[in-house]
């Protein structure tokens, strides 16, 4: 083994082992104030140098003897950055990817409008009750106000949301 | 062991590969159900208003509920809000109700925050580095709050009004709480106690009805208790008649079935008795029956068959004596005839022989005749000669007893009245003897008398007088007279000297009469 092989590597080994760090220290490790998102991101740097140095390192093993001296190392060199650039971009789309991912849309105020639900406490003409409500399959309590009483009971609809735990109701039902 | 070049760089390619996607992976965050994620460090989406301002909105600060995110080490930040419950304890003294009477009251709040992204929001601006503080915070927030809301409430409004409380605790609760991203889950009172003895007052009158209702109810249900276990005895004890009358009839209809029972043997019993008899009736008319033909047959006919023979026989019998007898008749007739020849033949033999036999008895019986004439003879004379001896002694004893008497008479002569009362004497006792008789005859004797016992002695003294009287009447001789004469003694030895003489002249009586009887007739 020559010593071209050894040094591509050892490259190789130096990405493998910033992975490593990376994975048991996490966000601990800073390398340097630079924008993470995107090609120079640690996954991208780590895959660049270690993908580099284990293609690199590939080429030199396995290119013909014939081709010495500062050819050998050229090619080998080369072909490694070639192999290691679409290694590089795999771990960045990756990496773009799983930042868009879709999750649950987080509960809004907004969100209440519309909702019905159940009045558990009645619900005075001055003054808060307390309604149930059915909201993206959860089952909340919130205080209600309404512009009538409201006997506990009554099946009621939200018609406006007056802060994070208060809502205006109406009453649907029918016989009133 | 050496490894080639080309396995080294192709192993270290793929574990190059491994690490890289595990660290990627490793920076998806994914938050708990009880957990709100805030992500910062992005630049938020820039946003026109319609005045035309330019300005950033939240999106660069990211709300992640129960859901997984991406943080870009460095450039994110992750920060994590519990969305626990939390039991705050809220206690207030001293608090003055709408009737301003002062109440000391104890209560636990269950506060959180809130689920929506406002709350989180606000919540974690307050919060986040401080989230052990919320507790302080909003124990004290309540308690301001609950003041308040017993100032609106009356006692038995908190007390029993759980609507109204738990309006005016929303309606507290909105003001203090929501502004701060929390919410209020629940509040519940624990204890209040009112100034003096107000509460216990509110309950005495209820107390007191329960307590009478519960008297009430009590003796009610005693009542109904002891009714019923009445009604149960009394139902028990019907139930225990009609058990004893029904065991009793069972009892009874036993027996008779026992009775029945028991008779049936002996009915059965008695029956199969006079079915055999009938049965040995009917064997003893059969075999009456069948004796009867043997009788016929054994005795009967043979008896008749007997009969007829011995019929026969006798009859044969008879006739054959009659014809014997007829011909002995016959026989004898002729043997008689013979005989009567025979008869006569010898009758003449026998006269021939039968007269020199009596000519020749004649001169015996002549002869025999004469030797007795002789010897009877011979005997009279003996006799004669006796009779003349007998007569000659009793002649000679008679003339001496006649001269005996001849001998006493003339003694009695001499001696006169004596000897006749030595007679007398003699006679005497047996004379008073008899008289006495019928008195010792009489068995029992009642004397009436003046003179007593005496009497009798008297009357047997009469008795001898009057026989003594009668005898002189009849006699003529005054045996009364001569007994008062009783005066020459010397005349009684004469007397007894005749007796003798008596004798003899009997004697010589008596001797005549036996001579005269003792003469021979023949």
């Amino acid at each position: 083994m020559d010593s071209l092989t050894w040094a591509l590597l050892i490259t190789g080994g130096v990405g493998v082992a910033l992975l490593v760090i990376a994975l048991v220290l996490g966000e601990i490790l800073n390398l340097g104030h630079v924008d993470a998102d995107g090609p120079f991101s640690l996954p991208a740097i780590a895959a660049f140098v270690g993908g580099a140095g284990f293609i690199g390192a590939l080429a030199a093993s396995l290119l013909p003897d014939g081709i010495t001296g500062g050819g050998r190392v050229v090619a080998s060199v080369g072909i490694g950055l070639v192999g290691a650039t679409p290694l590089a971009y795999g771990a960045i789309r990756l990496t773009r990817g799983l930042m868009g991912m879709r999750t649950d849309g987080t509960l809004t105020d907004t969100d209440l409008l519309g909702a019905q639900g159940t009045v558990i406490t009645a619900i005075p003409g001055t003054g808060y009750g307390e309604v149930r409500l059915t909201v993206g399959g959860h089952q909340l309590k919130y205080s209600a106000r309404a512009p009538e009483p409201l006997p506990a009971g009554t099946p009621v609809f939200v018609t406006d949301a007056l802060s994070a735990t208060a809502v205006e109701v109406v009453s649907t039902a029918f016989d009133r | 062991m050496t490894f080639s070049p080309t396995l080294i760089a192709i192993a270290g390619i793929v574990v190059l590969v491994v690490l890289l996607v595990l660290l990627i992976l490793s920076r998806i965050k994914v938050a708990g159900p009880n957990q709100a994620f805030l992500v910062t460090g992005q630049r938020g989406k820039s946003v026109t208003s319609a005045s035309g301002e330019r300005s950033t909105d939240l999106s660069g600060q990211k709300v992640v509920m129960g859901a997984s995110v991406f943080v870009i080490p460095v450039v994110q930040k992750l920060h994590t809000i519990d969305l626990s419950s939390r039991r705050i304890p809220v206690g207030i003294r001293g608090a003055v109700s709408k009737q301003g009477i002062k109440c000391d009251l104890e209560g636990v709040a269950i506060v959180k925050v809130g689920g929506n992204e406002g709350s989180i929001r606000a919540a974690a601006q307050r919060f986040l580095n401080q989230q052990a503080g919320i507790e302080v915070f909003t124990s004290e927030v309540l308690a301001g709050a609950l003041r308040s809301i017993v100032g609106r409430l009356t006692i038995e409004e908190i007390i029993r009004d759980r609507a109204a409380f738990a309006s005016a605790v929303a309606e507290e609760a909105e003001s203090a709480l929501t502004g701060q991203g929390l919410i209020l889950d629940t509040f519940q009172l624990q204890d209040i106690q009112a100034e003096g003895s107000y509460l216990a007052d509110l309950g005495r009158p209820e107390a007191a009805r329960v307590l009478k209702e519960a008297a009430i109810a009590e003796a009610r249900a005693k009542q109904a208790a002891e009714q019923e276990q009445l009604l149960a005895q009394e139902a028990i004890a019907i139930a225990n008649r009609q058990l004893n009358l029904k065991q009793a009839e069972i009892s009874a209809e036993i027996d008779a079935a026992k009775a029945q029972a028991a008779a049936a043997g002996p009915l059965a019993q008695a029956a199969q008795d006079q079915q055999v008899l009938l049965e040995q009736e009917k064997v003893a008319g059969r075999t009456a029956a069948l004796k009867e033909r043997q009788l016929d047959t054994e005795v009967r006919k043979p008896a008749d068959a007997d009969r007829y023979r011995i019929e026969q026989q006798a009859e044969a019998n008879k006739n054959a004596a009659i014809f014997r007898a007829e011909a002995e008749r016959q026989s004898t007739i002729a043997a008689a005839q013979a005989t009567a020849e025979q008869a006569r033949l010898s009758g003449e033999g026998e006269r021939a022989r039968r007269s020199a036999l009596a000519d020749a008895e004649a001169i015996e019986g002549e002869k025999k005749g004469e030797a007795e004439r002789l010897r009877r003879q011979a005997i009279a004379a003996a006799v004669e000669s006796e009779g003349a001896a007998d007569a000659s002694a009793i002649l000679a004893r008679g003339q001496a007893e006649a001269k005996a008497m001849d001998q006493r008479s003339q003694a009695f002569a001499t001696y006169g009245e004596a000897a006749v009362l030595d007679l007398l004497v003699k006679v005497l006792p047996e004379i008073v003897s008899a008289a006495s008789a019928p008195i010792s005859a009489i068995d029992k004797m009642t004397v009436i008398s003046t003179d007593g016992a005496a009497g009798v002695t008297k009357s047997v003294a009469a008795n001898v007088a009057q026989g003594l009287q009668l005898s002189s009447d009849l006699t003529g001789v005054d045996l009364g007279k001569m007994l008062s004469r009783l005066g020459g003694a010397s005349a009684v030895e004469a007397a007894g000297r005749t007796e003798p003489a008596d004798g003899a002249a009997a004697r010589s009586a008596a001797d005549r009469d036996g001579k005269a009887r003792t003469i021979p007739v023949d």
